[in-house]
């Protein structure tokens, strides 16, 4: 195992109300694994991911929970030992690329930055090392790019000078929140199959969150489904889409427009009726929407559980 | 087959960008190059590309929100682009626009009912408070929300939410044509479902013709009658719902291969990115990304062709 969550809570005070934004969860990755976590807005899903790195801003508080790697605590480590880890271990890649980069220094500076910090190389030997991996997230004309700023690049280039920067120190685990969110599609085919090769070929896990699960399953091997801040449904990709067990996967996937029903007949779409509840800490919180909600469902919070091998749901259906 | 409602010819508008942000130098961007468009009555017409293809500047070119530099627009018998802004005025209840995001699009500081009667009042319909009064809360019914929504503001609504009183605001001057630009991309899957629908149960009670503006292909594939295919200010391919599964320009064929789908891995089949809009290539402006590409392709631009009937394509592989 590379890294195990265990019943994490984050809050975020405000002045009259707690926002529990990740609400009690638990998961593991393990070594050369490809997890995919997918969650509509505000479901907790980029929270989580900050939390890996201790990156959560404020007033997010870590209330409750444990966040092992490498048989350390990150949420009890101090911030020293934190940057050891940071980017070396565990790098992360962001929707934005336009915002997550500095857009006063050249994409060569900002890839060496790392390399001649955490190896301690000369200027000289971290420009080498930086047009290797400009080429190796297949960067066009890659020496000669090395002195663009951001802003002269595309927003498929500048992702691919993110990962080239993820992947500079061979971290264990890339977090990829939203990478291709912000990219036309035949961008995002490129992307995704990058990250996929990459992946394989540098033995190295990715946890990627996505709000699309279609994206989720082109790389994961297993996904995790959250909503409202807790984890619902978690299941090997192809079992996911072949047997969704709770309500809300199910829904999520009628939902989805799928393509190969486009040259069908026209038709409607299959909502999940109503919108993201205001959150409640007793019982299921997609209870006010599910089709299928039971009066224990309002009670109770179900437990993650374990019903079918490798496939674990949070619902009182299956309990 | 339906008769013509709007038709656009040979529609071009260009923007003059600066070069670089502290040059002088300014060069002229075509955001719409020659497009020849027919909208047909009661249809839904779904415009698809990429991000800056110009699909957007067309829409607002539609609804005489831009002035065009070159071309014609006829609604019905009328050219509205030598129409004069006293006489648009009138013609522009008939044409309404949805926009992307119900955030920005719904003013702050009016209440729902300020924003729905605004319409009224600017074209002088309804004069009289109580019917304008009634029509509002009849209207917030059709687009499903309660009557009591009148009172509120746009912060206290879900996204969801707001996009219905965008609806609304659309719907209350009854008019024959809306433009919905990306109407559901700001929203989360289940509710676009939600908010689709909506759109297509107008389209069927109110007979509305509709453009459908996405870069969704899968979604858009689902509801339209027609798609058109617009990459980097042309439109490249127009096809009715019976074309949809026969052979496409390289750069239809390539967005349907990008979209992913559950057991089906994207292929990247075109590489690269799309070129600077401020230097377009000779010849087809997708021939540097075309894997088909012939020699023609570099020197002649295509032209649209029909090659069954009501397909078009321009590409020089057609015909």
């Amino acid at each position: 195992m590379l890294l195990e969550v265990k019943d994490l809570h984050i809050w975020f005070r405000k002045k009259d109300f707690i926002l529990k934004a990740v609400n009690g969860v638990s998961f593991a990755i393990n070594e050369n694994e490809r997890l995919g976590l997918v969650g509509e807005s505000g479901s907790g899903k980029s929270i989580t991911a900050l939390s890996l790195l201790r990156l959560v801003p404020r007033p997010g508080e870590y209330v409750k929970g444990e966040i092992w790697f490498q048989g350390r605590n990150l949420l009890s480590l101090p911030e020293e030992g934190l940057c050891a880890i940071r980017g070396k271990q565990i790098a992360m890649i962001f929707q934005d690329p336009m915002t997550a980069l500095n857009p006063v220094f050249t994409i060569g500076e900002q890839i060496s930055e790392g390399l001649r910090y955490h190896f301690g190389l000369s200027k000289k030997e971290a420009r080498q090392q930086a047009i290797t991996l400009l080429e190796a997230v297949g960067m066009p004309a890659a020496s000669s790019r090395l002195n663009a700023y951001p802003h002269q690049l595309s927003g498929g280039m500048r992702q691919r000078v993110m990962i080239a920067m993820a992947l500079a120190l061979r971290p264990k685990l890339l977090i990829a929140d939203e990478p291709t969110t912000a990219l036309d599609v035949t961008i995002q085919a490129q992307i995704l199959n990058l990250l996929n090769k990459l992946s394989q070929e540098r033995q190295m896990s990715i946890l990627f969150i996505s709000h699309d699960l279609t994206v989720v399953a082109q790389i994961a091997q297993k996904i995790m489904v959250m909503y409202a801040g807790i984890i619902v449904e978690v299941a090997p990709t192809e079992e996911l889409f072949k047997n969704p067990l709770h309500p809300y996967t199910q829904g999520l996937l009628k939902a989805i427009p799928s393509i190969e029903e486009a040259s069908a007949e026209k038709r409607k779409l299959i909502p999940i009726p109503g919108e993201r509840p205001e959150q409640t800490d007793i019982g299921c919180p997609f209870s006010s929407r599910c089709p299928q909600k039971m009066s224990l469902c309002q009670q109770e919070r179900p437990p993650l559980k374990e019903v079918l091998p490798h496939h674990k749901v949070a619902c009182w259906l299956y309990a | 087959m339906r008769e013509t409602l709007l038709r656009a010819n040979n529609l071009s508008k260009s923007y003059k960008v600066k070069t670089h942000p502290l040059s002088v130098q300014k060069k002229i961007l075509w955001a719409v190059n020659g497009v020849n468009l027919e909208i047909r009555r009661g249809e839904l017409l779904g415009l698809v590309g990429e991000s800056g293809c110009g699909k957007s500047t067309l829409g607002r070119l539609l609804l005489l929100l831009e002035q065009p530099d070159k071309g014609e627009i006829w609604w019905e018998d009328i050219c509205l682009t030598t129409l004069k802004p006293r006489q648009l005025k009138s013609w522009r209840r008939f044409c309404q626009p949805i926009f992307q995001d119900p955030f920005a699009s719904l003013n702050p500081r009016q209440t729902i009912k300020q924003i729905l009667e605004e319409p009224l009042l600017v074209h002088g319909i309804l004069k009289d408070k109580r019917k304008r009064e009634r029509k509002i809360v009849r209207i917030l019914r059709e687009v499903g929300l309660p009557a009591k929504v009148k009172d509120v503001y746009p912060h206290e609504l879900s996204g969801g939410q707001r996009q219905r009183v965008a609806i609304a605001r659309a719907l209350i001057l009854e008019p024959m044509f809306i433009v919905a630009d990306e109407p559901t991309s700001a929203l989360d899957v289940s509710v676009q479902a939600q908010i689709v629908n909506l759109l297509l149960d107008i389209q069927i009670q109110k007979g509305i013709t509709y453009l459908f503006i996405s870069h969704n292909l899968s979604l858009t594939a689902l509801i339209a009658d027609r798609i058109a295919v617009m990459y980097l200010g042309r439109i490249i391919e127009i096809m009715e719902r019976k074309h949809f599964k026969s052979d496409h320009h390289p750069y239809t064929h390539a967005l349907w291969q990008a979209i992913p789908a559950f057991g089906k891995k994207v292929e990247a089949t075109v590489a690269g990115e799309p070129p600077n809009p401020l230097s377009l290539p000779k010849g087809c402006v997708f021939h540097p990304r075309c894997p088909e590409k012939k020699k023609i392709c570099t020197q002649e631009v295509p032209m649209l062709k029909e090659i069954t009937p009501g397909h078009f394509v321009a590409c020089h592989l057609f015909g």
